[in-house]
């Protein structure tokens, strides 16, 4: 393996991801054999035929972490209780180990307060619901987003709202409120009816599903400015992705995504290499259908696969997953600040408090941590740009074990990125765009 | 998918070979050569920059008039000292433990004091790291303001001796001069802001107010405009010329006409029948944003989308180079002036046009034949730049299989466009036109071998930079004659075809072989006989012989002109590419 190049092949020939800059090109077959002469005499050829073909440039990602970026996301922790019990939950039931607790609005104002005021006019902020089950908290969740959408306005501040609820609470008041404010909803469901149940019961054991889906349906017929995705968290016991993807969509969903569960407190829910790999067929199946539903000009919102050919578009390269720890930062229930929702009454990701603002010295020891030229084995890999290192939360608990499912996964959606860009390019750069180009 | 080239798929893999192709201005490009940069109106000139450059001391540039009165002093030009201003200058602090500073305190508080107050001082020489640049060229004469200003604005931050004369001296004898020494200004301070020694206002001094109702008024007949005149109405064109004309493509509309409809016609031929049409001072004040940005004539009204780039073009080696360009770019370069010159003869001249039917024939013609005359002399440009390109590789010692310079001034008898085809005399028909189109096509053969070129000379090592500059700029201007034989296209289209099979633009010009076609055929010999010699003269050195060699070359071009115009009004065309006995 190349750590900057990646060859790949579809029907049209033989094309090359160059890894500086998630570039990708189409080779003719002269180009080709070069190419793969240079990539078994290793990188310096590599480099040589790059500089010949006015391909190189300096590095566009350099060691030095980013330090003191502004606070752009915030998330909520309102509740940190839950009324279900899955097993695999990282909070542990909503309360992360601890006590169960509710956000209490001098929380939740100064939370608001900390994110708006370091917020220029013109700029977006986005703040997110979480807990626990955050609904448990609803009388909190309309007093903050009311205060946020005002305060917001009158600083000439965009501000956009989420939550993600398991969905047993949700009622025709928070419609009215997520209509309202456009949230973007995302809804917990992992399966259909059994698959679903025997992941996420509730406390006294009994399944959520049908509970779920009386309380969603209305929702999803009448989402008005609110925008309704589910996501699915995959353990070794929900594996069949396809039915469950085209069972959401039609239901009405407008986005169902797969999180695979790779760090549990029960390490049983944690998927194993085999398990990786069946679900690696799973989503390659799924990715198919998408592409086959675009080619045919027709909408499949399958999230995970519209992600990603938006990124290989843009060819993102980025040194870390996520904004965790930078832009984005979670807020415990009792007002700490901590690197994501994840790690939430979490140590290895404490970075101050909302009363105080964010710790910097630590913020930025964090970033310097987790920049992905700091992690291993990822200095080696050709998807490292495009990844970012993994979510840091599972890497901190549970090591890489998915590379191969990533790397995988990201090869397919380039072959079908040049499929597409190649059959239907205006799906890519269409104005009218679905809400995943936005 | 192209499958002979690399291609770039995704944003970011476009967007660094469009980086690559940005090559900025062209060398030659000098500081004042933009409008906005040193003439006051509309922009902030930047020379006032550097009239503080010296701390303690205000100079203004002053550039000699260009009809200047009879009585008027002489030898105003140059930096000249306005005053000394040193009590706030950030750079001469009285506290200052600098000796410089103290010295330079001294000086202003002493005897400099009056000194400067009489007469007419100038800065007359600058010395830095032991290197003294006079103000005065090699006869004694002094420089005008743009010099010295470059002169100044070339200045590295650090230690500076001046001298200031007086040109005005009191009394006979050697002029006065003044010593100082101090620190080169830099224009920010530490927090990056303007050095506080600029006063405010004194940035914008130059600048109208408010500055639209110069805007309005500035236009070509004053002097060069900072906006256009005239744009070609329609769109910006195409990549594909032959996408449906747009019926106003033909028009040449008045940039500043009031947008109600009343004046989408062709712009009058007078500033006086146009101005009627044209925003007023009141309205320019309210509506300057609204005045739509030009691109290629033509104005725009969203974001500016280059065409994307599709050419990966590999290194090839210094005997590829030099084959290319010996034998394959000069000839074609040759060929192609031949044949744009034999389209440009073939069309009618503006006096001719005198058939009531085609009241705007006239006017198109001296836009139709004015685009088709750049171009040729634009490759008549190209064909010397190869040539130099050649001789500059030879001087620097790029000699593969012993191969040494020699000029090339003769023609391909071969045009490698899609289809290889014979060099050719034609007149300007829509067919030639389109082949004319296809062959300067961005992307066609001619840039693709130019591009390889770039790649190739783009090796620091083994090729000099000068020779890069000129496969840059040659390869940068391939485009812009596609665009002009676009536009020549899109006047022209509205013209049919008559029965006869003529057009009401085109004389009916055949290659003719009578004695005064012969005579300028033979003139054309010469001149290439007298450019060859330049070229071998300017390959050696030997400039004096070379521009001797040009100015023959020229003459000789300004008579074939003229016979050839006058030949062509008699439907006789120069058979240029017959056989030579």
């Amino acid at each position: 393996m190349s750590a900057s190049v990646l060859r790949f092949e579809t029907e049209a020939g033989a094309h090359m991801l160059v890894v500086d800059g998630s570039r990708i090109y189409d080779l003719p077959a002269d180009v080709d054999a070069e190419l793969r002469t240079a990539m078994a005499a290793g990188e310096a050829a590599i480099g040589a035929l790059f500089a010949r073909y006015g391909l190189d440039s300096p590095a566009r990602i350099d060691d030095s972490p980013l330090s003191d970026p502004p606070l752009r996301s915030l998330s909520l922790a309102v509740t940190q209780t839950c009324n279900l019990a899955c097993g695999y939950c990282y909070a542990q039931g909503g309360g992360f180990g601890g006590p169960a607790k509710r956000m209490e609005w001098p929380v939740a104002r100064d939370a608001v307060l900390r994110l708006l005021d370091q917020a220029a006019p013109g700029d977006r902020v986005n703040i997110a619901f979480l807990g626990g089950e955050p609904l448990i908290n609803r009388a909190l969740i309309a007093q903050t987003t009311r205060f946020a959408a005002v305060e917001a306005r009158q600083r000439h501040v965009g501000v956009g709202f989420s939550i993600t609820t398991n969905g047993t609470l949700l009622g025709p008041e928070d419609g009215e409120l997520f209509d309202e404010h456009g949230f973007s909803v995302t809804v917990s469901l992992d399966g259909v009816g059994e698959a679903h149940d025997r992941q996420r019961p509730f406390r006294g054991g009994n399944g959520s599903y049908e509970r779920i889906l009386a309380r969603v349906t209305p929702l999803l017929q009448k989402p008005g400015r609110m925008q309704m995705s589910a996501r699915v968290t995959v353990t070794p016991l929900n594996l069949g992705l396809r039915r469950t993807l085209d069972h959401l969509i039609d239901i009405g969903f407008g986005m169902v995504g797969f999180s695979p569960m790779l760090s549990a407190p029960s390490a049983d829910m944690e998927m194993q290499e085999a398990d990786l790999e069946t679900l690696l067929g799973e989503l390659i199946d799924c990715g198919r259908q998408c592409e086959d539903h675009i080619a045919a000009g027709k909408s499949y919102p399958f999230a995970n696969f519209l992600d990603a050919l938006r990124e290989i578009h843009r060819g993102t390269h980025r040194p870390y997953p996520c904004g965790a720890g930078a832009g984005y930062m979670g807020v415990s229930a009792e007002g700490g600040l901590f690197a994501c929702h994840r790690f939430v009454e979490d140590d290895a990701g404490r970075m101050g408090t909302v009363a105080d603002g964010p710790d910097r010295s630590k913020q930025n020891a964090w970033l310097a941590e987790r920049h992905v030229h700091r992690q291993e084995p990822c200095g080696s890999c050709w998807a490292k740009y495009l990844c970012g290192g993994g979510c840091h939360h599972e890497v901190i608990y549970r090591g890489r074990p998915a590379c191969d499912l990533i790397r995988g996964w990201l090869k397919f959606c380039l072959q079908a990125y040049v499929r597409i860009s190649s059959g239907r390019p205006e799906f890519l750069t269409r104005k009218e765009s679905p809400r995943w180009i936005a | 998918m192209s499958k002979d080239k690399i291609f770039p798929r995704n944003l970011t893999a476009r967007a660094a070979l469009a980086a690559r192709k940005v090559v900025g201005n062209p060398v030659t490009t000098m500081m004042e050569s933009g409008v906005a940069n040193c003439f006051p109106g509309l922009e902030f000139d930047v020379r006032i920059l550097d009239c503080r450059f010296f701390p303690g001391l205000v100079f203004q540039f002053i550039v000699p008039p260009k009809y200047p009165l009879r009585d008027a002093i002489p030898n105003q030009q140059g930096a000249r000292l306005l005053y000394t201003d040193y009590l706030l200058d950030p750079m001469l602090p009285e506290t200052s433990r600098e000796a410089w500073v103290q010295a330079l305190l001294d000086q202003y508080g002493g005897p400099l004091a009056t000194t400067f107050t009489q007469g007419r001082w100038y800065l007359d020489w600058i010395e830095q790291d032991g290197r003294r640049l006079s103000m005065r060229d090699t006869q004694g004469n002094y420089l005008d303001g743009y010099t010295v200003w470059r002169f100044v604005r070339g200045l590295e931050a650090g230690r500076l001796d001046i001298g200031i004369e007086r040109r005005d001296a009191p009394a006979p004898g050697p002029a006065p001069v003044v010593a100082v020494s101090g620190y080169r200004r830099q224009y920010v301070n530490e927090a990056g802001l303007f050095d506080e020694a600029f006063r405010p206002g004194e940035f914008t001094q130059s600048m109208c107010n408010p500055w639209t109702h110069d805007f309005r008024d500035c236009a070509c007949h004053y002097w060069a405009s900072n906006h256009p005149d005239v744009v070609i109405g329609g769109p910006l064109m195409p990549d594909d010329p032959s996408d449906a004309p747009d019926p106003s493509a033909a028009l040449r509309l008045d940039w500043l006409r009031r947008k109600d409809g009343s004046s989408e016609v062709s712009a009058a031929a007078t500033i006086g029948e146009n101005r009627r049409y044209q925003i007023d001072h009141y309205e320019i004040n309210q509506t300057w944003e609204n005045l739509p940005f030009v691109l290629e004539a033509h104005e725009i009204h969203r974001a500016y989308r280059p065409p994307a780039p599709v050419w990966g073009a590999p290194r090839q080696s210094a005997a590829w180079l030099i084959t290319e360009l010996q034998n394959e770019l000069a000839g074609m370069e040759m060929a192609l002036v031949i044949e744009y010159l034999y389209a440009l003869f073939s069309l009618r001249h503006p006096d001719e046009a005198t058939d009531p039917a085609w009241p705007s024939l006239a006017d198109d013609l001296r836009a139709v034949r004015q685009m088709v005359l750049m171009v040729a002399v634009s490759e008549m440009t190209h064909l010397r730049w190869v040539n130099q390109m050649l001789w500059l590789l030879d001087r620097h010692g790029v000699n593969p299989d012993g191969w040494h310079y020699t000029p090339i001034v003769t023609w391909a008898t071969r045009i490698k466009v899609a289809h290889d085809r014979p060099t050719t005399l034609a007149p300007l028909t829509p067919e030639t036109l389109d082949g004319f189109i296809d062959l300067e096509r961005p992307s066609g053969y001619l840039t693709g071998v130019y591009e390889k070129c770039v790649a190739t000379l783009a090796d620091a090592t083994q090729y000099p930079q000068a020779v890069l500059d000129i496969a840059l700029r040659i390869d940068g201007e391939g485009t812009e004659h596609f665009r002009n034989f676009g536009n020549v296209k899109r006047i022209l289209s509205k013209y049919p075809r008559a029965e006869d099979g003529g057009y009401p633009y085109l004389r009916p010009v055949v290659p003719s072989r009578t004695p005064e076609t012969h005579a300028a055929l033979a003139l054309f010999d010469v001149l290439r006989q007298r450019l060859g010699d330049a070229y071998a003269a300017e390959a050696r050195e030997d400039m004096p012989a070379a521009e001797a060699g040009i100015a023959d070359a020229r003459a000789a071009m300004m008579v074939l002109q003229t016979s050839a115009e006058e030949l062509a009004s008699r439907g006789f065309g120069i058979p240029f590419l017959d056989p030579r006995s």
